[in-house]
């Protein structure tokens, strides 16, 4: 009787459980914008406009983030994209990211229901982060005044 | 155990349907992560001569799915619930940066005796200034 209520008890136990995981995605040394929104600022303040930016190229990155004791202890508390920014935008020869996505969904690990209720059963987050790199054309001065100079 | 399995089985096999995606493709301004402001490299204004925030953005895309044996409910947030936000906390000016502190993204899986709980989702909240 005994060994069955403890059977049942444990049968219970494992049915129950939860994983999962959380992270910040920061790039606090990118050296160029990063934004969010198809917008970008040129050197001086100004939006710039479509007609003088090109997409030369698409960024894309992905990030596991870790966590245990369901979920409640962050194993990979930031994820930082800054090196990724860089090197990607300087390999196309670009000048900032814009439109930038970001996605998260549960891997695998997640979904194993029994092991699930063990606290130290880590889960994880697959994060996937896209955008477009883009261009800008510059009118520097002389350029500007040899065209409004022109017949 | 036969209907949490179910559950389990149906709500970890939604992964044919859309993740949680947080993106602002409507929106006019600049949404900033990072700490370079203007193509050329000018970076964000020391915080003394910083223009100071008039709103805030905080916003969530997330995609809940609950089931049991004899239900599923998901709910999946519009993927334009992130540029209705920014739109809103900048009015729609051009004239308005959000300077993005925060991005959160995470997700868990719950697994009970008649239910199955799966939950993605991003976070974002920041500042917005009117651009220098």
């Amino acid at each position: 009787m005994r060994s069955a209520a403890s059977f049942v008890a444990l049968v219970a136990l494992a049915s129950v459980g939860c994983a999962g995981a959380r992270t910040e995605v920061v790039a606090p040394r990118a050296a160029v914008p990063i934004s969010l929104s198809h917008a970008v600022r040129a050197a001086d303040g100004s939006l710039v406009p479509a007609a003088d930016r090109e997409i030369v190229g698409t960024f894309h990155d992905e990030r596991m983030a870790w966590g245990m004791f369901y979920s409640a202890v962050k194993l990979t508390p930031e994820k930082d994209i800054s090196d990724e920014v860089n090197a990607q935008v300087a390999r196309v020869g670009g000048d900032a990211i814009v439109t930038l996505r970001i996605e998260a969904h549960a891997c695998a690990a997640t979904y194993f229901a029994v092991l699930n209720a063990l606290p130290m059963w880590p889960g994880c987050t697959k994060i996937t982060i896209d955008g477009d790199i883009i261009r800008v054309r510059r009118h520097d001065v002389a350029s500007t005044v040899a065209t409004a100079e022109a017949p | 155990m036969r209907n949490a399995l179910l559950a389990w089985l149906v709500a970890a096999s939604c992964g044919c349907s859309p993740y949680a995606t947080l993106s602002f493709p409507n929106v006019p301004s600049p949404v900033l992560l990072g700490p370079v402001e203007r193509v050329g490299g000018a970076t964000a204004s020391a915080p003394p001569v910083a223009a100071p925030a008039v709103a805030r953005l905080d916003v969530e895309i997330e995609r809940k799915v609950v089931a049991t044996r004899a239900s599923r409910r998901a709910k999946l947030d519009d993927p334009r619930k992130a540029s209705f936000a920014a739109l809103s906390v900048t009015d729609a000016q051009k004239g308005a940066d959000v300077h993005v502190d925060e991005i959160a993204a995470g997700s868990y899986f719950f697994f009970g005796l008649a239910v199955a709980v799966r939950d993605d989702w991003v976070t974002v909240k920041g500042d917005v200034r009117r651009a220098p």
